[in-house]
């Protein structure tokens, strides 16, 4: 879905020149200021430690502003409880584990819709509904903690599915996952997003990006240092390559071949093959 | 305490295995201490009068009891509670809490076992050995540090209270632990 | 506060040079003992109150950071305050009477014992961070098993101390999850919260557990326990200094105790 940023409504979220230090004095971030427009599907990257889990965990109110503030749906998150913004803004814990508490898989996925105040019927079609969107349907009585990494992961993210929040943020959901499960989570996201659910993707894994994002925001050392369309960002890799992000192998190919005329402005195998084929084709 | 000369060790000839615990055991103590020690710091309201800490140790040390058995509940229990009052600076503390709280999952544990975990077995052992730590840390103020009969009672209420929410939610956990995940507690 | 961080974990060691860092972990740990016997053996306030501030100008020594010492101080001084008041409430013997409410009768000797048993207890406890401020954990460890700790539960020591950081940021970490998920931790009836309590814990425990699987496979793996002489990379030896220091302890536990009860001077 295209995002339409129109004048009667502002962004979802936003941050206005946030700065944030930890207690023990660790500044993980420096004055940034980003709009998160409804229905965006946005992928957040950088390096190690270059501070998007602290803007995932500020932007649901887990961590509050040293400075600047932090606007949902455009009220100041700081007046709101967490449990308040969590209804807006979902957010997967970057370690699954540490979000299963729960003795069964179903309870889990309805510990979230249930603290909410949905009714009871309400609650057990929102958690089944994102059980079956993760495909996790038949672990429903397993013990969460005793699944695969895999399984987990998926549990965690359905279990912040389930409440059905505007925003999901999701911390490198796809680690632990194989390259099926990764792609087959990735499709689910994009159905969400196609029904109108803002996604922001924390991620190491440019393929996921360039394939499912439809913008960049670049971390490094707590700046935003790049913010923009996921072509134009791919397109030009030397902002990228500052940061320590190398972009996934098609595009890297797009840009050796651009001397022979394909256009380096391609992001996925699908869109290199048909450029290498339209050169080809013109040669032959 | 002057140090000795080590003699070089034999690079080949027959090493005799050492007489440690196996790793598995040192692995589990330790970490079952950490949980404790953690759990203690964690939950530390600065609340009862006296230890200058409410603490949920207590659960962790009848977790330790009941799951895996009067050692691990002594020594779990003694030293992880013994090193988290070193930690937040209740040093002076730590030798009678090595005692008390060592004692109260040695008695948990014990009592437990021996009645094969029913349910009558468990809620005396963590009864007796919420007792025993009750006791010691009184005679201990009282008698040992010698800090007046008026301030080790003081003590004797929040510690009691301290025993009841411990066992109801070490009970629990293990009771919760061992339903779901029953591997984990093969130690 | 200086000394606890994002997790909530507290490690009142800081690295330094002064003296008291360098000396052998060894004899710290005896002159903490002595120390202690020494504050046990004196009855007398006044030297207790020396061996207080004796305590203090080794604590300042330490170059303690003042929120350090601000940190531990605060429990030990709220202690010392309810000792004094609490001692004479519950001890009515002895004269002159100072006050009378009702039942309960103030006099002056409780007074005096209440205020030395305070100090009692607050040397007890200020010489604990005098080891605390100036050894690191591994320090601490390497000396109680030099000193006759075996070795597996030496290494058991070592390996919750390495642990405990971890745990407390998983408990912070597991906390942030339920907030996120709607959860308000500390609303509600006592049960409520208990409950809220064991949330947070299972999943503590469980990972806990699991490495401590890990853990094993590892010791397993790097020959744990393969041969009993083992030796170690850095042996703590003790040098000159260290043993002039062993000796100022001694002579700080003896001289007295002649002192007291083979002279007889009322300390
Ligand atoms: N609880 C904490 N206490 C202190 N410092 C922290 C804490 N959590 C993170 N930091 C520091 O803040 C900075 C940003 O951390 P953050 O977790 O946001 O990075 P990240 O981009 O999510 O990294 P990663 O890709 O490793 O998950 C880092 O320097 C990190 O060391
Ligand atoms: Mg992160």
């Amino acid at each position: 879905m295209i995002p339409c940023p129109t004048a009667d409504e502002g962004p979802i979220a936003a941050m206005r020149n946030v700065d944030f230090s930890y207690d023990d004095g660790t500044e993980a971030l420096h004055s940034v200021t980003l709009d998160v427009w409804r229905g965006e599907h946005i992928a957040l990257v950088g390096g190690n430690g270059s501070g998007k889990t602290t803007i995932a965990k500020l932007l649901n109110g887990l961590l509050r502003p040293s400075r600047g503030h932090v606007l949902v749906k455009g009220n100041d998150a700081a007046k709101e409880s967490v449990a308040a913004l969590s209804r807006t803004v979902g957010y997967a814990f970057q370690n699954p584990d540490h979000q299963l508490f729960c003795s069964t898989v179903a309870e889990e996925v309805l510990f979230g819709p249930k603290n909410l105040g949905f009714a009871d019927a309400k609650a057990v079609e929102k958690a089944d509904r994102a059980l079956s969107l993760m495909s996790i349907g038949h672990l429903k009585d397993k013990a969460p903690l005793s699944l695969s990494l895999g399984d987990r992961r998926r549990v965690s993210v359905a279990s912040v599915i389930a409440m059905d929040p505007e925003v999901l943020v999701l911390d490198e959901p796809s680690t632990g996952l194989d390259a099926g499960e990764a792609a087959e989570l990735m499709r689910a996201l994009d159905g969400l997003n196609q029904e109108g659910k803002t996604i922001i993707l924390i991620t190491h894994e440019m393929r996921l990006v360039a394939e499912h994002s439809e913008r960049v925001l670049v971390m490094a050392h707590g700046h935003v240092v790049l913010d923009c369309r996921t072509r134009v960002a791919f397109s030009e890799p030397e902002a990228l390559h500052e940061s320590g992000l190398i972009p996934p192998a098609a595009i890297q190919l797009a840009h050796r071949l651009s001397d022979f005329g394909v256009s380096p402005e391609v992001l996925t195998v699908d869109e290199l093959a048909e450029e290498v084929a339209k050169v080809w084709g013109a040669r032959i | 305490m002057e140090s000795q000369a080590e003699s070089e060790p034999s690079p080949v000839a027959s090493p005799e295995p050492a007489k440690f615990v196996s790793p598995k055991t040192v692995a589990l103590y330790g970490i079952l201490a950490a949980l404790t020690a953690a759990i203690t710091i964690a939950s530390y309201l600065p609340f009862s009068p006296t230890k200058g800490y409410f603490n949920l140790g207590d659960s962790m040390v009848f977790f330790s009891a009941l799951a895996f058995g009067c050692r691990a509940g002594a020594i779990c229990g003694g030293v992880g509670s013994a090193a988290a009052d070193v930690l937040l600076g209740a040093g002076v503390y730590a030798p009678v809490t090595l005692v008390a709280k060592g004692g109260e999952g040695f008695v948990a544990g014990l009592i437990s076992r021996s009645g094969r975990g029913k349910n009558w077995a468990v809620v005396l052992g963590i009864a007796a050995g919420g007792a025993l730590m009750i006791t010691t840390y009184f005679m201990a103020e009282w008698l040992f540090l010698d800090v007046g009969f008026g301030k080790a009672l003081a003590e004797v209420p929040i510690n009691v209270a301290q025993v009841a929410l411990g066992g109801t939610i070490g009970a629990g956990l293990t009771h919760l632990i061992r339903k779901s995940y029953p591997s984990l507690l093969k130690g | 506060m200086g000394c606890q961080n994002m997790t909530g974990f507290v490690d009142l060691y800081s690295e330094g040079g002064t003296f008291l860092h360098r000396i052998d972990a060894r004899v710290k740990i005896v002159a903490v003992l002595f120390l202690s016997v020494l504050a046990f053996l004196l009855s007398n306030v006044y030297s207790l109150t020396l061996l207080l501030a004796f305590i203090f100008i080794l604590l300042f020594l330490a170059r303690a950071s003042l929120s350090r010492t601000w940190f531990a101080l605060r429990f030990v001084i709220r202690f010392m305050v309810l000792i004094v008041v609490l001692w004479p409430i519950f001890d009515p013997s002895g004269t002159p009477v100072w006050a009378t409410f009702g039942p309960v009768k103030i006099t002056e000797p409780a007074v005096w014992r209440g205020v030395t048993s305070a100090v009692r207890v607050g040397c007890l406890a200020c010489v604990w961070y005098i080891l605390m401020f100036t050894t690191s954990q591994r320090d601490l460890v390497r000396a109680l098993v030099k000193m006759g700790l075996r070795f597996d539960f030496g290494l058991a020591l070592a390996i919750s101390l390495r642990f405990l950081p971890t745990f407390s940021a998983t408990i912070d970490s597991i906390k942030d999850a339920e907030r996120a998920r709607g959860m308000e931790l500390d609303k509600g009836s006592l049960l409520k919260r208990s409950r809220n309590y064991v949330a947070i814990l299972v999943p503590t425990i469980v990972s806990a557990l699991r490495s401590a699987d890990t853990l094993s496979l590892a010791l397993h793996s790097r020959a744990y326990g393969a041969r009993a002489d083992r030796t170690y990379l850095r042996e703590p030896k003790m040098r000159r200094q260290d043993a002039a220091a062993l000796s100022v302890v001694i002579a700080l536990l003896v001289v007295p105790v002649f002192f007291k009860f083979v002279l007889g001077v009322p300390l």
